[in-house]
Order: C-alpha cells, then sequence, then structure tokens
C-alpha cells in the first residue's frame, strides 16, 4: 500500500494542509485559549503553544515519515514543507482575525486569541514570518527524527509526552510527591526549566532502556525452568500487590477519589469483558445492572423510603452487598432468557432499550415511593468494619481494590475454564458452537449473569460511596465508556481493562481542569486508537503465547503424536 | 434397521414452505447423498435434522429410537449427530488444534480424543502440518478439512456433510471423497451427504434422493442413478 505510489512534495503540501486545518479548529473551538493560561515550562512556552507545535510536529512527522520511506532525499524539505504550512495557516488567522471581523460566526474569535496565536509580544507581518519559521523549525525537528533509530525515536516521543502530562497534572502530583522534588520541578506555573529538561532526560533513558532489555528479559524468562517462572510471577504479583495496597498512603484524597472513580469502570468493564469479550454479546444496557446494584444497595440501606421501610427493615451494607450482587445476576438472567435468542445488531437494541427502561423506571413518579424518584435516595450505609465506618475515598480505595481483584480471579479463572473455550466458540459462530454439542443458551446466560453480577457489585460500592444517588448517573453514556474502556484496552484481555481504565476514565479525570475539551481527548484517543492500534493498547495476547510455546516444542511428535500435553485446550 | 428415520419433514420460513413433507431413511452403515439444485431444501433438511430449525407438530425425525424434535441442538450432538455445515466454518481465530479440540468438547475420555486426533491428523496431514496456525488463514480446502476433522472429534455415529466438495479444486474434491469412503469405511460412520456435485457423490453413496423445491421427486440405488437419464440430464450435465 505504501509502496503504490512514490513520495511527492504535493504530499507534504497535504499533511501541512490537515494539520493547518487542524490548528485553526483548535483555536476556534476555543480550546487554545483555555489552555494558553497553563505554562508547560514557567516563562518559556505555555500549553497553547505546545499544542501548536504538537500539530505541526505530527504533521511534519507523517509527512516526513513518508519521504524517508520511498525518497529519503526528502525527508527534510517535506518536514520543513508541512512545519511550515501549518505555521502560515495560523498566521492567516491570526492576522485575519481582527480585520474580518469572525467574532460573529467563531465566538471563540476575539483578539485575545490572535494576540495568543502570535508569538510573545509580536504582530502584523513580522509576528506571522516569525510564526512560520518556527513552525518551519518544529518540522525540522520532526524531519531529524525520522533519521534515528526506532528505538531512540519512540523514546524521545514517548519522553515529549510525559513532559506535557508532567506540566498538566502538576496539581495532581505536587501535593503527593515529595516537597523537594516538587521545589525542583515545578514552577508557580508548570515545570521549572530544569525540571523539564531532567525530566524529559530521565523519562527518555528509562524508556530507552526498558524497551531495550524488555524483549530479551521475556526471551530470558520464557526460557526459565517453569517453577523459576512460577516463583518469578508470584514474587512480581504479590509485590505489585503490595504497593497497590500501600498506594492510599501516597495518593492523598483526591487521587484516590479518581482511583475510585476508575475502580468502579475497572469492575464494571471486568464484568463486560465476559458478556463482549469473551461471549461476543454486544451489551449496550450494562448500566442497568450497575443501576440495579446501585439501587438496591440505597433501598436497603437509607432510613428514608417509609413505604419500603413498612416492608423491609433497614438493612447494613454488609447484608445488602450481597443482596445487590444477587439483584443484578437475577436481573441478568431475567433479561438474558427471552434477549438471548436474538444476534447481534438486535441484540445490541433490545440491551439499549433495556438500559433506558431501567433509568426510567427509577425516574418515574409512580415509583417514587419505592425508588425516590428524581430526588433519588439519600442516606446510603457505609460499609462499616469492626465499628469504624468507612467514608473516606481512600477507605473506600481498599474495599474497591478487594472487589476488583475478586473479579480478576472470577473472570481469569473462566476465562481459561472449559467454559472459556465455550464462550470463544459462541463468540466465533454460534451455529457451529451449537454442532460442538455447547448449550448456547444456557452458556450465553451464563456470561450474562456474571458480567451483570460485577456490575451490580460496582454498582452496590458506588452507591455507597456517593451515599446519595440520582437517576441522573444511570445514562447509556455509562455502558458506551464501560465498552470504550473495553475496546481501547483490548477487548478479551483482563489487563487491557485496567490500562483502558485508567487512560479512558482515570484521565479525563485528571484534567478535569479543561472542562469539556477533555471530551476532545477522549474523541481523539477512540479515533486514533481505531485507525493505527485496533487491537487495543493491551491486546488479549494469551492465544499468540500458547501458538508461540506450540512451535517451541522441539519435538512434539516423537513424544505426543497428538501434541495434547502441550497445549491447554484439553476438557478437564 | 433405519438409524435415521425421517417422516413428513414439513419447514416454513415463514411463509416460504421451504420442505414439503420430506420422506428419508440412513441406515446403519450406509453413505446416503441428497442432491438437487440450488435452493431445493439441501441444508434445511440438513438444519432440520441438527435441531436448528423448527419443523411442523406432524414431523418425526427418529434416529437410533429417538425423537430428535423433542431435544435441542446440542442434545441432539451428544447423541452422536454432527453436522458439517455449508461453507467451511471454523472458528477463525482459533488455531487448527484449537479448533479440533473444540469438536471433542463434550467428551469426557481423554485417551480416546487423544486417539480421535491422531486419527484425524493421520487422515487430514496438512492439519498436521499446520496445527498451530490461525484456522481463518487455511486456504478453502484446508478449512473444509479442518471442519469435517473437527466433527470427526466428536466422536459421530451419523455425519450430516453440507456441501463438502463447494468451491474446491477438482484435486481436493477427490481427496475430500477419499476421506469421506475412509470413515465410512474404516470408522463405520454412517454420512448423509448433501452435495450438487452429484456425480462424485453418487460414484461413493450406496443409495441417493433428489430433492427438488422442497420434494423428493426420486430416490434408490446409487449406482442405478448414476446412469438414469433424468439424472443424467438433470444433474450430471453430460
Ligand atoms: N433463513 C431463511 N429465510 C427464508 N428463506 C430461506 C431461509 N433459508 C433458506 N431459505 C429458502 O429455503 C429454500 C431452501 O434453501 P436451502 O438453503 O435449504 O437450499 P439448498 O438446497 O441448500 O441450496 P444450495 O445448494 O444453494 O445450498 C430456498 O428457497 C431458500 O431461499
Ligand atoms: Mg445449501
Amino acid at each position: 500500500m505504501q509502496k503504490a505510489k512514490p513520495f511527492r512534495l504535493m504530499d507534504a503540501v497535504r499533511l501541512g494542509l490537515f494539520g493547518g486545518i487542524a490548528a485553526v479548529l483548535i483555536a476556534l473551538v476555543g480550546m487554545i485559549e483555555a489552555f494558553n493560561k497553563r505554562e508547560v515550562i514557567n516563562g518559556v512556552i505555555s500549553m497553547s503553544q505546545v499544542m501548536l507545535m504538537a500539530v505541526a510536529f505530527v504533521s511534519a512527522f507523517f509527512a516526513a515519515a513518508q519521504a524517508h520511506k520511498s525518497k529519503p532525499g526528502q525527508t527534510i524539505p517535506a518536514g520543513l514543507i508541512a512545519g511550515a504550512i501549518v505555521g502560515v495557516l495560523v498566521a492567516i488567522l491570526a492576522l485575519a482575525i481582527v480585520p474580518l471581523n469572525m467574532r460573529e460566526v467563531f465566538v471563540n474569535a476575539t483578539p485575545r486569541l490572535a494576540k495568543i496565536l502570535m508569538p510573545q509580544g509580536m504582530e502584523g507581518i513580522a509576528g506571522a514570518a516569525v510564526l512560520v519559521v518556527g513552525a518551519a523549525l518544529v518540522g525540522l525537528l520532526a524531519a531529524v527524527l525520522t533519521y534515528l533509530p526506532g528505538l531512540l525515536r519512540r523514546s524521545i516521543l514517548i519522553s515529549l509526552v510525559a513532559v506535557v502530562l508532567l506540566a498538566l497534572l502538576k496539581d495532581v502530583l505536587l501535593p503527593v510527591i515529595p516537597e523537594g522534588l516538587g521545589d525542583f520541578l515545578y514552577a508557580s506555573n508548570g515545570l521549572t526549566l530544569v525540571g523539564a529538561v531532567t525530566s524529559f532526560i530521565v523519562v527518555a533513558l528509562i524508556a530507552y532502556f526498558w524497551m531495550r532489555v524488555r524483549p530479551s528479559t521475556s526471551k530470558r524468562i520464557a526460557a526459565m525452568p517453569p517453577a523459576q517462572r512460577r516463583t518469578m510471577s508470584f514474587v512480581v504479583t504479590i509485590s505489585f500487590l503490595i504497593v497497590l495496597f500501600l498506594l492510599p498512603a501516597v495518593l492523598g484524597s483526591y487521587l484516590s477519589e479518581v482511583s475510585d472513580l476508575v475502580g468502579f469502570y475497572i469492575i464494571m468493564a471486568l464484568g463486560l469483558n465476559v458478556v463482549v469479550g469473551f461471549a461476543g454479546l454486544l451489551d449496550l444496557g450494562y448500566v442497568a445492572f450497575f443501576a440495579i446494584g446501585a439501587y438496591t444497595m440505597a433501598v436497603l440501606t437509607t432510613p428514608e423510603l417509609p413505604l419500603v421501610r413498612g416492608y423491609i427493615p433497614q438493612l447494613s451494607f454488609w447484608v445488602a452487598l450481597p443482596i445487590s450482587v444477587g439483584m443484578a445476576l437475577l436481573a441478568g438472567i431475567f433479561l438474558g432468557v427471552p434477549v438471548l435468542k436474538t444476534r447481534g445488531d438486535y441484540l445490541a437494541i433490545i440491551t439499549l432499550g433495556f438500559g433506558e427502561i431501567i433509568r426510567l423506571l427509577v425516574l418515574s413518579d409512580a415509583l417514587k415511593p419505592g425508588l425516590g424518584g428524581a430526588q433519588g435516595v439519600t442516606g446510603v450505609a457505609r460499609p462499616v468494619l469492626g465499628g469504624i465506618v468507612s467514608d473516606t475515598p481512600q477507605e473506600f480505595y481498599y474495599f474497591i481494590l478487594i472487589s476488583i481483584l475478586i473479579a480478576w480471579f472470577i473472570t481469569s479463572r473462566l476465562k481459561k475454564s472449559r467454559l472459556g473455550r465455550a464462550w470463544m466458540a459462541v463468540r466465533e459462530d454460534e451455529d457451529v458452537a451449537a454442532a460442538m454439542s455447547i448449550n448456547l443458551v444456557g452458556y450465553k446466560l451464563l456470561a450474562f449473569a456474571t458480567g451483570a453480577a460485577l456490575a451490580g457489585l460496582s454498582g452496590a460500592f458506588f452507591g455507597s460511596k456517593l451515599g446519595s444517588m440520582v437517576p441522573a448517573s444511570f445514562n447509556v453514556l455509562v455502558s458506551i465508556n464501560v465498552l470504550a474502556v473495553l475496546i481501547v484496552g483490548g477487548m478479551g484481555s483482563l489487563p487491557g481493562v485496567v490500562v483502558g481504565a485508567i487512560v479512558l476514565i482515570g484521565l479525563p479525570e485528571l484534567l478535569r481542569e479543561f472542562n469539556e475539551f477533555r471530551w476532545w481527548v477522549y474523541g481523539i484517543v477512540l479515533v486514533v486508537m481505531m485507525l493505527y492500534r485496533p487491537e487495543g493498547l493491551w491486546p488479549d495476547a494469551t492465544r499468540e503465547r500458547e501458538l508461540l510455546d506450540f512451535e517451541d516444542e522441539p519435538n512434539v511428535d516423537s513424544e505426543d503424536p497428538t501434541g495434547l500435553a502441550p497445549s491447554a485446550t484439553i476438557p478437564s | 434397521m433405519a438409524l435415521l428415520e425421517i417422516k413428513n419433514l414439513h419447514v416454513y420460513y415463514g411463509h416460504i414452505h421451504a420442505l414439503k413433507g420430506i420422506n428419508l431413511t440412513v441406515d446403519e452403515g450406509e453413505v446416503v447423498t441428497l442432491i438437487g439444485s440450488n435452493g431445493a431444501g439441501k441444508t434445511t433438511t440438513l438444519r432440520a435434522i441438527s435441531g436448528l430449525l423448527k419443523t411442523t407438530e406432524d414431523t418425526s425425525v427418529m434416529y437410533d429410537g429417538i425423537e430428535l424434535r423433542q431435544l435441542r441442538p446440542h442434545q441432539i450432538v451428544e447423541k452422536g449427530v454432527i453436522h458439517v455445515p455449508e461453507g467451511r466454518r471454523v472458528f477463525s481465530r482459533m488455531s487448527v488444534q484449537e479448533n479440533l479440540m473444540m469438536g471433542a468438547y463434550a467428551r469426557k475420555n481423554r485417551h480416546q480424543i487423544a486417539d480421535d486426533l491422531a486419527y484425524v491428523l493421520k487422515l487430514f496431514p496438512r492439519l498436521q502440518e499446520r496445527r498451530a496456525q490461525h484456522a481463518g488463514t487455511l486456504s478453502g480446502g484446508e478449512q473444509q478439512m479442518l471442519a469435517m476433522g473437527r466433527a470427526l472429534m466428536a466422536n459421530p455415529k451419523l455425519l450430516l456433510l453440507d456441501e463438502p466438495s463447494m468451491g474446491l479444486a477438482p484435486v481436493l474434491v477427490e481427496t475430500i471423497f477419499d476421506s469421506i469412503e475412509q470413515l465410512n469405511k474404516q470408522r463405520g460412520i454412517t454420512i448423509l451427504l448433501v452435495e450438487q456435485n452429484a456425480q462424485m457423490a453418487l460414484s461413493i453413496a450406496n443409495r441417493a434422493y433428489v430433492l427438488e423445491t422442497g420434494r423428493i421427486t426420486m430416490s434408490g440405488n446409487a449406482q442405478e442413478m448414476l446412469h438414469d437419464e433424468k439424472v443424467i440430464s438433470a444433474y450430471l450435465g453430460l
């Protein structure tokens, strides 16, 4: 595909135009202005400048990389041209804003924006010229990068992104890192110059050596005798768990709060992973089970709702928890029985409808005496352990962490079991799975119920943590978010779920100060992922490993003619 | 004694009356072929037998003394009736080995499974070479072998084959039909074979049925049919 057409400088122009239009759009929607308050490096470069440079950089990088492949001689010109064109478009915008009075169409096209777009303290043609030259230089830098060996290039790119993130997350990180380090890294606004350079070098070095040693390390690990390998993975797991358990002490309340939110999504996504990732049933109404878990917890434990209290005594958190999970599970089965005979798109639409029905039910006036209606329910019980009420984010962190571990354990077991195989077959081809004597309805129900129970578990903790509940928390966006977490993480992969939740739920949460613009990040992540890494950030690799094991096995045939021994496919 | 005895099989797809009262028997150890042109209802017949389609109340599908209509698809499989569907439907993201093991999903006896795996790999040496490969990357012919091998792993008594020769080169068609004959002879597996390639099907079958728009229009000894003028002009294209 790439070979079909040799590179022409026109391609660089095209990429530059794309980038330029993107930059202009970013400016016109107000993102540049919103980010201008923030500096990346104090007194040197602001967030908005970094964004514009990033656009020029990306365009130039693609142009240069394309040129590098078919016409290496044109690499530098390609980068320069693409970068400069981005600069030209931005400069045109900066010059045109005031004379054209674009505000009537684009509310954000203010004279202030024009000033921000221009290099500091410059205006008119001179400013525009500097802008274009600057963008071209960024393009040149990107072009030079393509000459570096891949590993080095990747380390530099990773490190650049890391430095920007470090600057963005200043308010989050400052309270949790040692004071000395904080003073070294951060200035009043953004990073210090020394801090930025140091962290750039440190991150680049770490990334470089990590990528350098990883292949040989994993090969060495693979070569270890199984007993040793098991011991090692045990030690790694345990140390990882210890870190996880110590984390809240370091995190502080805000980061714990964010971790809790990520945790709710991890539990849900682990559950939905069983339904969509393992069994291939597209469930768009997953939030329903989350809501059922949360509302069961709320209704059973709140002192309010006199009507309910007339029939059911007020329960404690720990009694209500299994009931909440059980209710979600039952709901999963009840919905599953009629619905699971449909396939694909139909299933998706039916579940979507079910999710809305549940939300409308808890919102409805008719059920208000039982479910609180639009005002929701308050006074939901908190977990009490040894007489102490847990109500801080840090305490909840532990409950959520334990729930995640349980969910992880269950789903990873299921995946490797006979059941996991059957789900995989159902996902691949229902008819053939039936011809392998797989009870379609039964196995699908099992997947659905497992997923529902985990959503209920997440919901119960969610309800308890919030302490009060409104129907608005259970809209269809939750279902979509959980699904997006799965897709970005890697469908069917357990570590992928965690990575996906951190990237899609945690990161936007940390960037809260940028308001709705953070959803741009979300959208961009989704689009870019689907284009360049559709298998997800941490794809499900077990199958590939299985295949590798196979080839590594030296004399499969002489020892075991059936090859049954090395594979994990034997029904047990 | 008839292993499979179908009486008055009717299937409707909505208003379309696809099978209009089919009677058909397959004796134990036989190869019986069901031939007919596109849309005659061959696939529908097999799907009805394996419980994937609803049949009318007065239909009877007796297999080994059991009424299959009362069973769910997976239960029918457990009775030893294994369906190899049309169009080589392998689990494309599983390896060849995993596909084969999927066939033995309901079985418990590991030794028998191992024996059957060895047999399948001997019957289709190509699969042996490609055990670790993803099934989706196999060639069409290899996928057909895999689909049949997978069915064999389920330890069939009655094998329902839906157009195993579809879209295959003549050489491969020979190979596939050779293995069908072997299965029947060596393993004593009874076979109901649906085919458009009437020439090949008739040459390996004991008996044959001709299906036309949902009705059996002819039946009898396969060898005789090979020389029947009506069959020759309609299905053998000579
Ligand atoms: N799901 C369905 N819905 C409606 N009509 C169907 C369906 N499946 C099959 N039919 C119709 O039933 C008739 C028999 O179809 P069937 O697939 O059994 O034919 P066939 O003999 O297997 O044909 P071929 O040799 O082309 O595979 C055809 O007229 C077909 O259009
Ligand atoms: Mg057919």
